[in-house]
This record gives structure tokens, sequence and C-alpha cells, in this order.
């Protein structure tokens, strides 16, 4: 990760250094944002095939799905949690920012509950079709391209606007926010606290229509 | 004391080719439905507790599905299910592993999985390796251990952890016949106390030497149920043989 913010940040800091009010609050939110898409992106692949990882035992033993799920989250949750770290003393120790603790924790409760959502979601769909996990790598690289994480959202302009289609622009505004210890824009707080409502709701509806039907997929 | 009852059970699979896998052709609409396959139909059965219990019958005509709707890995399509006991299934297709764990791990995690708290899960590891005779093989990894030796360790796994519903398809044969009668004491010993056996092979002499009853399965039906020394001789049970 360290590797990763310090060349990506030169290399699109330098790049687009006149366009950039600030380098350093560019460094700080391409960090925060490359934490955040690291984990969700390597959940949401990973889950379209934890029903193949768990096939071998599946077929033998009854295993509940949250054990599943939670087998995804617990992979990538550590790697999670140490970036978190190193992202905060990055930006004390060079910026000399702090987050904001209460803001900080809402926003990691959202990120896991969204992620916890799309990761049902993409259980769920990957067990029944195999293709999923390719589809799924393809929509994160094209969302991360899409998502204002190598740029910041200004640079739209006029056209600024239609980030408010893009539901992980939400996440990853609350969590830069949180992260770089600045107030956390109320409607992007609602509407991410709302996508996790929503997508867990329809995760739950997808885990009860699947439950009778994924050992039949397997 | 064990207790099994299926009623009306049905089970219905869709075989799916790789298009009907591909979701971006769902979506196109480009695939057809898959192609259906009663596995199981309107299977009755009961099986008190005791039970020694073949299950006969010819290639494709249900029993792992059988198997897997008794173990409650498979949730039938239709019918009811009512399983009163734990279930310790070992298939022949491999015990249910993650290849990179070692015995002693795997013998913890099934204890997890048969329902032991963590600190019993972990007391029996012991037991569990020492049925098997597999206690210097302890940090062996799955995926090096030979599948005789994975089925003596599953056996052991079920009969130690505490399963009293207990499914073996098709594991003895790989095994060294040594550890038949060490089974077999632990079978008669756990069917005297109520737990249910249902078997799986095709050797007559050790369906003979652990089941004292014998269900025919023919298309996914039940078609004769008798005690086994008087289905063995009968063309029916000429399928499985």
């Amino acid at each position: 990760m360290l590797i990763t913010v310090g060349s990506v940040g030169l290399l699109f800091g330098t790049i687009l250094r006149r366009q950039l009010n600030g380098f350093e609050e560019y460094v700080n939110a391409l960090a925060s944002g490359l934490v955040m898409w690291t984990f969700l992106s390597a959940v949401a692949s990973d889950s379209s095939i934890a029903f193949a990882r768990w096939m071998p035992i599946l077929r033998h033993s009854t295993i509940s799905f949250s054990v599943i799920a939670l087998s995804v989250l617990l992979r990538h949750l550590p790697v999670l949690a140490l970036n978190i770290v190193v992202l905060f003393a990055l930006q004390f120790v060079v910026l000399g920012l702090t987050p904001s603790p209460l803001g900080m924790l809402a926003a990691l409760a959202l990120l896991i509950v969204n992620v916890s959502w799309i990761c049902v979601l993409s259980m769920v769909l990957g067990a029944r079709f195999r293709d999923v996990g390719q589809l799924v790598t393809s929509a994160m690289q094209i969302s991360f391209l899409l998502t204002p994480v190598l740029w910041p959202p200004y640079f739209l302009g006029r056209y600024e606007f239609l980030l408010l289609f893009n539901p992980f622009y939400y996440q990853l505004s609350v969590f830069n926010a949180a992260a770089a210890g600045v107030e956390v824009p109320v409607f992007h707080l609602v509407t991410t606290a709302g996508l996790a409502a929503g997508g867990s709701a329809l995760a739950f509806v997808l885990y009860r229509w699947s439950r009778d039907r994924w050992p039949y997929w397997i | 004391m064990a207790c099994v009852q299926l009623s009306n059970v049905g089970v219905t699979f869709r075989i799916y080719d790789a298009g009907q896998r591909s979701i971006t052709r769902r979506l196109l609409g480009r695939c057809e439905a898959g192609l259906e396959i009663a596995a199981l139909n309107g299977v009755d059965l009961t099986l008190e507790p005791g039970s020694r219990v073949a299950v006969l019958g010819s290639n494709s005509s249900g029993k792992t599905t059988l198997m897997r709707v008794i173990a409650g890995l498979l949730p039938p399509k239709q019918g009811k299910v009512v399983i009163d006991g734990t279930p310790g299934a070992v298939f022949s297709m491999g015990f249910g592993v993650t290849p990179e764990a070692n015995l002693a791990d795997l013998a913890y995690a099934q204890g997890l999985l048969m329902g032991l708290a963590p600190a019993e899960a972990r007391a029996k590891v012991a037991a569990v390796l020492d049925f098997a005779e597999l206690t210097d093989h302890a940090e062996c990894q799955a995926h090096v251990a030979p599948p005789g030796i994975m089925s003596r360790f599953g056996v052991a796994a079920i009969l130690c952890l505490g399963a009293d519903i207990i499914l073996l398809d098709e594991v003895l044969e790989n095994m060294d016949p040594r550890f038949y009668q060490k089974i077999e004491a632990a079978i008669l010993e756990r069917a005297a106390q109520g737990a249910i056996l249902v078997m799986i092979e095709r050797s007559r002499s050790l369906l003979s030497r652990f089941c004292s009853e014998a269900l025919l399965l023919r298309d996914g039906q039940i078609a004769a149920r008798a005690p086994l020394a008087d289905m063995l001789p009968n063309s029916g049970a000429a399928l499985t043989f």
C-alpha cells in the first residue's frame, strides 16, 4: 500500500500538479481512497469464488452461509486494519493530520456493512454463475476509474453532479473526510447509510431465496 | 437414540452446461433452462434407532443423493425430512477438507462442524488420530495424504466425534482391511446405543459384515427393503454388484 500510494501519488501528483488545489490534500485523499478501494474490491472478487473454495467441505458438512461470508471478510479485515494504521501514521507524520475518531468509526462501520452486502450478492451469484468472478473484477476496475480515487471530484468541473449517480462515491467521500479529520458531508453520510440499509435488505432477500438452492448449484 | 424419517422426498437436479452457468448469457436471454434429472422421487423411509442399512442400486439410482439428504446436506425439493441425531458423512469423493490443513487441525475443525465446543473439539483430536492410527501423521497435510489415509481419518472422525447417524459412501474399500474389525466394533457398539448406520459399498462381504438390512433403489425410488441376507440373492440386488 505504501509503495502504491508513494508511486501513484508522485506520478499523478506531478502530472496533475497544475490542476490540483493542493498536493498534500490530493495525496491524502489518494491514500485513504486506495485503502478503502483495496478492501472493497478484494472482498467483492474473493466472494464470487467463496463457494467454489468451500466446495469440498460443503459436500460433506453442513456449514452456515454466514460462516462462509465471515471467512471472506476475516481474510481481508486484518489487511484493512493494517492499511488504516499505516494511513494514520503517514497522515500524522507527513501531513500533520489526525482523523476524527467518531467519524472514522461511523465510516468504517458503514464500509463494513456495505462491503458485507456486496459480499453476499457476489457469493450467491458466484455460486450459480461461473462468470460472475470475471464480471465482478471487470466491474470493480471500471468503477475504480469512474470513482474519484485517482483524481479529485472537482476535476469534473460542471459535470461534477454526475458523481451523484456513482454509489461508490458516497462511501469514498465519507471515508476520505473521516480519515482526513474534516467534517463528513451529511448528504453523503445519509446516502451511504441508505445504501447500507437497502443493500443489506436486498442481500437478505437473496440469501433467503438462495438458501435451499445453493446446495444444488455447487 | 437417532431416528431418520423421510416422507415423500423428491430431489430434482438441474444440470447446467457452461452456457447455462453464464450470467451474461442469461441476461442476454441466450441460454435454455438446464436438463432436469429426478434423483429421488417420492421416497418414504424411516430408519429406527439401531438400524444398519445397506443401500443398493445401480449407478445413478439415487444412492448418494439419498445419503446427502439424510446427512442434511441437500434440502429436498419436495417432501419432509426429520433428522433426530447428529449425522456424520464420509463420501468416496473425499472427506471434506481444506487441502492445505493438517490432520490435527482437520480433526479439530470437524469437531466444531459437528457441534462440539472448542475445548471439547480440541480434546477429541488425539482420540480421532489414535483411532485412525495416524498420531504420527498429525502434521501431514490433507493434499499429500493418500485416499486410504483420508478414509481412515474420516471414519475415525465421525465415530469419535459423536455422530449417531453414520453415513459411509464407498469409503471402506480403499483402507487397510485390518481396520474393518475396529470400525465394526465401534459401529456395533454405537448401534446398540441407538445409532444408525447407512452404508453404500460394492462388496457383498463388507455389506454382510456391517449391515443387517438393505434398501434397493431404482430410478430414485425405493424398490425394496428387506433383511440383507434375503436381498443379496435377489435379482434386483444384482444391479449393485
